[in-house]
């Protein structure tokens, strides 16, 4: 895939900015380069000049203006090239073996790719072109050259040369001082990450005193349920809810009870919360490893008014209980969470379909038993709203997922498909494009075999729904600019959480656009691991969209500075 | 067959034993006087054999060899023994009539044979004819001992003749060759090859008369190949007739199976013995845990098992199935003896004692001879239930014991406490670890007791060989007994010396049955038919002497979540990848200088530092340019961090526990700490630090130099910047922060400057996280392990792979992240098994973190096609790397 091994000779100072890593060709896509390699032959005499044009071009777009320009001059090198090519026939003896030469490279290159190089291992940021990166210091008004280390500015508005970016780096003197900002930087930092940022309020403060004393308390009295919730995540977080904090939070007349850590309860305490609260209508257990089939049998038995049902991890209940569960619980239920077992069997997904005809939401969150035919079933469920197959174990194929798309794909406002890393683009051209019209929130994580074109076609030719609200696109590895452009121009003015997580084939172009675009919603942002992330851009989020509370920017290793409008999650330094 | 070359090369060795043993024997006194005859008998008859023959053989030798091919051809005995008569007349005629074989044998084969001087087993000339008449309808396979066997039917012969004539005896000891010289011209000189591969001799005699003299020599040469050939082929079955029924690979054991005919019916009495389905014991009282329903099995199996005539076996479960727990119960249950001693790796013991004490409610009293400060009172020990101790210790007391210690007045020896005790059980925790022969086997097998146990989740590994030392510790009778050929001796160890003790015949008529039986077999032919039927009779071994559980066939019992395994990729910066392209051309360049002067086999060392600096390339590039030994010259810095406040410490003081703070943050911390028992932040030891004392950057820079061991004392703070890989687990690790619940996670690596870097980024980023590390004292190992399970803050585990991949129970964390492929996957494998195990009530997943544009991919491909061929081996040191082929490591070399 190397871009830089396939170049025409070239003239010195070009040779010499090479050197220096900088290269002055157009947008690089993966995509385009090998369509290029071909005609780069032509470019070999008009070097010193496009040099000039291009850097003049590149300090332009450096400094503001829009990234249309930038697919201008990608157009317009195009054009010249075809342009060029049809002078093809003209070329010299020399020029004609330069040619041949690349031709074999090139070729050479194909049989590289055609030994299937596993995933990306011949990926290169560095070899990806970067525009014209002539700038000019706002501090001091030289001319210098961008590079991957220089540092950007916020106090000027702009890329520091190496001089000023030096001086910037004063170190700081008072010991004690220093002291105090190391420690509350820490702080700080772990409060970025769970978000906490606001002084906490009393009420807050007391249920942390409370959830601290948790084991010296002997009832908890009519504090409410939101608050008996509250308390309930601190204790669970503190690993404390064990068998004799678990009655604390257990009263007769409650309806609604959600454990967030039941990893320390014994099968029996499990079992006890159906003789204690028997008009539970939602019920919300985490990590049940304890859980035994006679846990969830007698639940089945017990709970008759339930409706709500999340049960993580209860990985030691088997599929025959699962299903006398469903046969008999199944008619109320209207919302359905089951994760991180491997034994709910065909019978059992089966049985979940023949019983529970009136659930709204499903999840099968890491089924590891999970394959084409528990998915199939699930086409059954007409009433349907929000479907989620998250992490499934052995095989989940595009076939399933259509069949199931095609029966109940209209009436699903919410559809996840995280991790069904088997799923390639007929997922989204044949099932979730055409059927899914209602939907609002798609989660496509980890769907590595999507290409970037028929996802953009897909996108740009979704007329049927009115835009979505979240959009995970995390981890889906070749998807690059033309994506972003097409999702935009679907569902930019909805939008309110955009996850591109590890798209390494977005660049800086397309994230330009994405602040241009000023998203009106836009509240989430997940941009980590776009290396072409850098503070310039942060800065122009910061103006163009306000509406945005949180970007996310792990790994992106020019995001330096900090954002004073949203948080700014993932940075380096503290 | 045996190449000339090898033959040379011992030859200098077996002269000089030759001497030796001449000078010790008076009756050896007449060789000169047999030299100088042969001397003067042989004159002209030169050898073509010099040519081949190493310049260093003794004329001597040379003169004894042609001569004795002399007599052959003249020999005219009046024989009364009517077999070697016949047997002689036949040489004769072979001799004069093979003229074709000499190009069929090389020369150096037949000469070679001689040059070696031969020693004759005997004790007195009048017992030996007798016992070799016993001998005679001994079984004799292996060429070795033909060899042998004819040797000593000529011997028999000669003495049977000539008593009281004088006569070379040399007693001594050859592996490779033998061969008999006699100074009496009416005697024949036998002499014999090992190398008895079927030579077609028979089939080469030709009719031809017309013998030119020149190949005369080589005549007798070959003839004298004949004469042995033919006195151990024709005259064996004469007195050996059921030898001849057996293929060659089957002999050695036909043998011993003659002289221990027990051994013959052996598999068919164990594969009689029905095995008894494994019950369930019962749950010992004083035992607080209530066993499943398979630990009890486990538990009613290790109590028949030490009833048994084994004494003991080994207890295979997979890992984290409770071997601990298991061997607890069988501690605890009726009826008790004392002292029980437990060996296990040091990162073990507290562990151990903790467990012990947890569950047999202090029932138990527990010693553990570990450290300096241990007894040396055997009667102290001997009181106690249990008696902890590790590896090494065992090693050093017996090391002390046998080859002593230098002190102020010379070389000390002390008797060791452990191996005087005769202990009521001994218990081998992850016995694995003596798989290998090495002094601390040795001093294992030199413990004294009744009762044996090894305890190991990974008894056979990949070569079948590697249970020997079990069952030797076990002292599985007869597996591991070696036998005489010759007699119906039988010895634990095989005769280091010329001649067994007991039976006085040569070490070398010894053999282990487990090596003859079990290992030759499967090592020389593999799975094919022969080799199976060895397998069978491992297995059938096995299945009396080890229990082996696995996780799958108790899934229902043991209930763990299931393990899911994924790889994170991810892509390299463009600055990373600037350094690790120059890193890697260079790299590739030096292996490409290897492979065109074709050493790549021989810089196996270097090319692994190669792979070693690409590997860290990938992690962080600190790693490669601020290391320690930096093979990269680069300016780096040169700092004390302190622990508190992960800053460039001010005013440093260092703590007992060895660690640097600044005086502030130490101050502040110890006055905010409870009074008394305040922990050092960085082990969780009590905290020992003086606050007054001069602060390090005043000391000497040699001084200060050895405090600064680690990499985050080398690295420019302010402008740190970090890598791929370290933000991609950041990354992860925060995306498991949640309000309502707390997932721990443990991170291996196998780069101890990357866990330090990574927790220092961590800490900065607001994780609370802990290390484990090789070099901790089990204290501080077993306080940290303390502080990770019971503070919930404490959300990370940096562990080294090789200190924490053993022996640790670690289950209130969820996610194991492994920050760096390892060459085979089962280390990894067993470190993940630090949370898979009983007791994990949360799903699991585990990690692992690549860089996919970096050699890391590739590892991780040679990991999953290492895992397709063979099970790989669990070694985590450099022999697994070692066991890569020269394409293997081209692969990783590709761009």
């Amino acid at each position: 895939m190397s871009r830089s091994r396939v170049r025409g000779p070239s003239s010195a100072l070009r040779e010499f900015l090479r050197s220096h890593g900088i290269t002055v060709d157009g947008n690089g896509r993966p995509g385009l380069s090998r369509s290029r390699t071909t005609s780069t032959a032509s470019n070999v005499e008009s070097t010193a000049e496009d040099n000039d044009e291009e850097r003049s071009e590149g300090v332009d777009s450096e400094n503001g203006t829009s990234s249309l320009q930038q697919d201008n001059s990608l157009a317009e090198n195009d054009e010249s090239s075809n342009a060029l090519s049809t002078r093809t026939r003209k070329l010299t003896k020399r020029q004609l073996k330069n040619k041949k030469r690349q031709e074999a490279m090139a070729f050479e290159e194909q049989e590289n790719d055609d030994e299937a190089v596993q995933g990306r291992t011949g990926h290169s940021y560095r070899n990806r072109p970067t525009p014209g990166n002539l700038d000019f210091c706002p501090k001091c008004n030289c001319r210098f050259t961008v590079t991957p280390y220089s540092k950007y500015s916020e106090e000027y508005k702009g890329w520091l040369c190496f001089p000023c970016t030096r001086d910037l780096n004063t170190p700081d003197s008072k010991p004690i001082a220093r002291k105090r900002r190391a420690l509350n930087r820490k702080k700080k930092a772990a409060a970025v990450m769970d978000e906490e940022l606001n002084v906490p309020r009393l009420q807050e403060l007391c249920i942390r005193v409370v959830a601290k004393y948790i084991n010296d308390i002997e009832a908890l009295g009519d504090i409410g349920q939101v608050n008996m919730d509250k308390i309930c995540q601190i204790i669970s977080k503190n690993r404390s809810l064990t068998d004799t904090t678990l009655p604390l939070f257990l009263t007769a007349q409650q309806v609604e009870l959600k454990l967030y850590d039941c990893s320390k309860l014994s099968n029996t305490s499990l079992l006890n919360i159906a003789q204690y609260c028997p008009h539970l209508t939602r019920l919300h257990l985490v990590y049940c490893g304890q859980m035994r089939e006679d846990t969830l049998r007698f639940y089945a038995d017990h709970f008759t008014e339930l409706q709500d049902v999340y049960i993580g991890g209860a990985f030691l209940v088997d599929a025959q209980s699962w299903s006398y569960f469903f046969e008999k619980r199944g008619a109320q239920l209207k919302r359905l969470y089951i994760s991180d077992t491997a034994r709910l069997t065909v019978n059992a997904v089966n049985s979940l379909v023949d019983h529970c005809q009136n659930l709204q939401v499903l999840s099968l969150e890491r089924i590891f038993s999970m394959n084409n035919e528990h998915v199939r079933l699930l086409a059954g469920l007409k009433h349907l709203t929000s479907l989620s197959i998250t992490n499934p174990g052995s095989s989940v194929e595009d076939s399933s997922v259509l069949d199931v798309l095609n029966q109940i794909g209209s009436g699903l406002t919410t559809l996840c498909l995280a991790n069904c890393s088997l799923l390639t683009d007929k997922v989204l051209l044949e099932g979730i494009g055409p059927c899914c019209g209602r939907l609002k929130h798609l989660d496509l994580t980890g769907l590595e075999l999507l290409t970037e074109d028929s996802t953009a076609n897909m996108f740009a030719g979704w007329t049927i729904q009115t835009g979505l609200e979240t959009l995970h696109l995390c981890r889906c590895i070749y998807l690059g600019d033309k994506t972003v452009h097409a999702v935009l121009a679907n569902s930019g003015n909805t939008l309110r959480v955009l996850d591109l997580n590890g798209l390494s084939y977005v660049t800086r172009a397309a994230l330009k656009y994405l602040s241009g675009f000023k998203c009106p919603k836009l509240e989430t942002l997940d941009v980590s691991w776009i290396r072409d992330m850098n503070d310039e851009i942060i800065c122009d989020f910061e103006s163009t969209t306000p509406s945005l509370k949180k970007v996310l920017v792990w790994g992106d290793n020019h995001v330096l500075v900090n954002s004073q409008k949203f948080l700014l999650i993932g940075r380096e330094v503290q | 067959m045996r190449t000339l070359e090898s033959k040379k090369a011992s030859r200098p060795k077996s002269l000089k034993r030759n001497r030796r043993s001449l000078k010790k024997n008076p009756q050896t006194l007449e060789i000169p006087v047999l030299r100088n005859k042969i001397a003067t008998e042989s004159t002209s008859q030169d050898d073509s054999s010099l040519q081949v023959v190493d310049g260093s053989i003794s004329d001597a030798e040379r003169r004894k060899k042609d001569v004795a091919a002399s007599f052959v051809t003249k020999n005219k005995v009046s024989d009364t023994n009517v077999v070697s008569r016949s047997q002689r007349g036949r040489v004769q005629k072979c001799e004069y009539h093979s003229t074709s074989s000499t190009d069929q044998h090389p020369i150096g084969s037949s000469s070679t044979v001689h040059e070696k001087s031969i020693f004759k087993e005997r004790t007195d000339d009048t017992a030996q004819p007798i016992a070799l008449a016993k001998q005679g309808k001994d079984g004799i396979s292996n060429s070795d001992n033909e060899d042998a066997y004819s040797l000593q039917q000529e011997l028999g012969k000669e003495e049977i003749h000539q008593t009281q004539d004088s006569e070379e005896k040399i007693k001594g000891r050859d592996d490779q060759n033998t061969a008999v010289y006699n100074d009496h011209g009416h005697n024949d000189a036998v002499s014999v090859s090992r190398t008895t591969a079927i030579l077609p001799l028979q089939s080469t005699v030709s009719s031809d008369d017309d013998v030119p003299l020149a190949s005369l020599i080589a005549l007798k040469r070959q003839k004298r190949k004949n004469s042995a050939r033919d006195s151990s082929i024709k005259k064996k079955p004469a007195r050996t007739p059921q030898m001849k029924e057996f293929p060659y690979y089957e002999r050695a054991i036909r043998r011993l199976e003659f002289q221990h005919p027990e051994l013959a019916t052996l598999w068919d009495r164990l594969d009689a013995e029905t095995t008894v389905e494994l019950e369930c014991a019962e749950q010992p009282k004083s035992l607080k845990l209530q066993l499943m329903p398979f630990q009890l099995q486990g538990l009613n199996w290790l109590k028949r098992q030490e009833s048994s005539s084994y004494r003991g076996g080994i207890l295979a479960d997979e890992m984290g199935m409770g071997k601990t727990i298991q061997t607890i119960a069988l501690l605890l249950s009726e009826p008790r003896g004392k002292p029980t001693l437990i060996v296990a790796p040091v990162v073990a013991l507290l562990q151990w004692k903790s467990e012990i004490e947890l569950h047999s409610d202090h029932s138990l009293q527990v010693y553990t001879y570990h450290g300096a400060s241990r007894t040396a009172n055997a009667k102290e020990l001997c009181e106690c239930d249990v008696v902890l101790t590790s590896y090494n210790m065992v090693e050093t007391v017996y090391r002390k014991e046998h080859k002593g210690f230098r002190s102020k007045s010379g070389v000390v020896k002390e008797k060791s406490v452990l191996h005087s005790i005769n202990f009521y059980r001994i218990v081998l925790d992850e016995a694995h670890k003596i798989k290998s022969h090495s002094n601390t086997t040795t001093a294992i097998y030199e413990l004294q007791s009744d009762r044996k146990l090894c305890l190991t989740g990974t008894p056979l590994q990949n070569r079948i060989g590697e249970i020997f030392s079990l069952l030797k510790f076990l002292k599985a009778d007869p597996f591991v007994y070696c036998f005489c050929a010759c007699c119906s001796c039988k010895t634990l160890t095989n005769p280091r010396t010329l001649m067994c003790n007991s039976c006085k015949h040569s070490c070398k008529q010894h053999s282990c049955f487990f090596n003859v039986a079990l290992l030759k077999p499967i090592n020389d032919f593999g799975n094919d038919w022969r080799g199976q039927a060895a397998f069978a009779k491992v297995h059938i071994l096995l299945r009396r002497i080890m229990l082996r559980r696995t996780k799958l066939e108790n899934a229902d019992d043991i209930g763990l979540p299931p393990r899911v395994v994924r790889v994170r990729r991810d892509l390299f910066s463009k600055e990373e990848e600037d350094l690790y392209h120059s890193l890697f051309i260079e790299s590739k360049r030096k292996f490409d200088t290897y492979v065109e002067e074709g050493v790549v086999l021989n810089n196996y060392i270097n090319i692994f530092q190669l792979i070693t600096r690409m590997r860290q390339m990938a992690d962080h590039p600190d790693l490669v340019l601020a290391n320690k030994n930096k093979t990269i010259d680069v300016k780096t810095q040169d700092n004390f961090v302190c622990r508190i406040c992960d800053e460039v410490a001010q005013d440093a003081i260092r703590s007992k526990c060895k660690h640097i703070f600044c005086r502030l943050c130490v101050s502040e911390f110890v006055s905010t700490a409870a009074a008394d028992n305040a922990q050092c932040p960085s082990c969780f030891l009590p905290l020992d630090i003086d606050l007054d004392a001069p602060a390090l950057e005043e000391i000497g820079k040699e001084e200060a130099s050895k405090y600064k061991t680690s990499i985050l004392n080398r690295i420019d703070m302010n402008n740190w910047r970090s890598s791929t890989k370290i933000e991609a687990l950041v990354e992860e690790l925060y995306m498991l922060r949640r309000k309502d619940r707390t997932t721990k996670s443990i991170v291996f690596s196998q780069f101890a400057a990357m866990l330090d870097l990574v927790s220092w980024r961590l800490r900065k980023a607001g994780f609370n996280c802990v290390r484990l590390e090789g070099g901790m004292t089990p204290k501080a190992r077993d306080a940290t392990i303390k502080a990770f399970c019971s503070d919930v803050n404490i959300t990370v585990f940096l562990v080294s792979l090789k200190a924490g991949g053993i022996a640790l129970n670690l289950t209130e964390a969820s996610q194991v992240f492994m920050l760096d492929p390892w060459w085979n996957a089962s280390t990894q494998l067993q470190a993940m098994d630090r949370i898979h195990r009983i007791g994990q009530c949360r799903p699991i997943r585990i990690t692992t973190l690549c860089i996919e544009n970096s050699i890391e991919s590739k590892i991780i491909q040679l990991q999953e096609k290492k895992e397709k061929l063979v099970k790989a081996t669990l070694d985590c040191n450099t022999t697994a790397f070692n066991q890569m082929t020269a394409e293997d490591i081209r692969f990783l070399f590709t761009s």
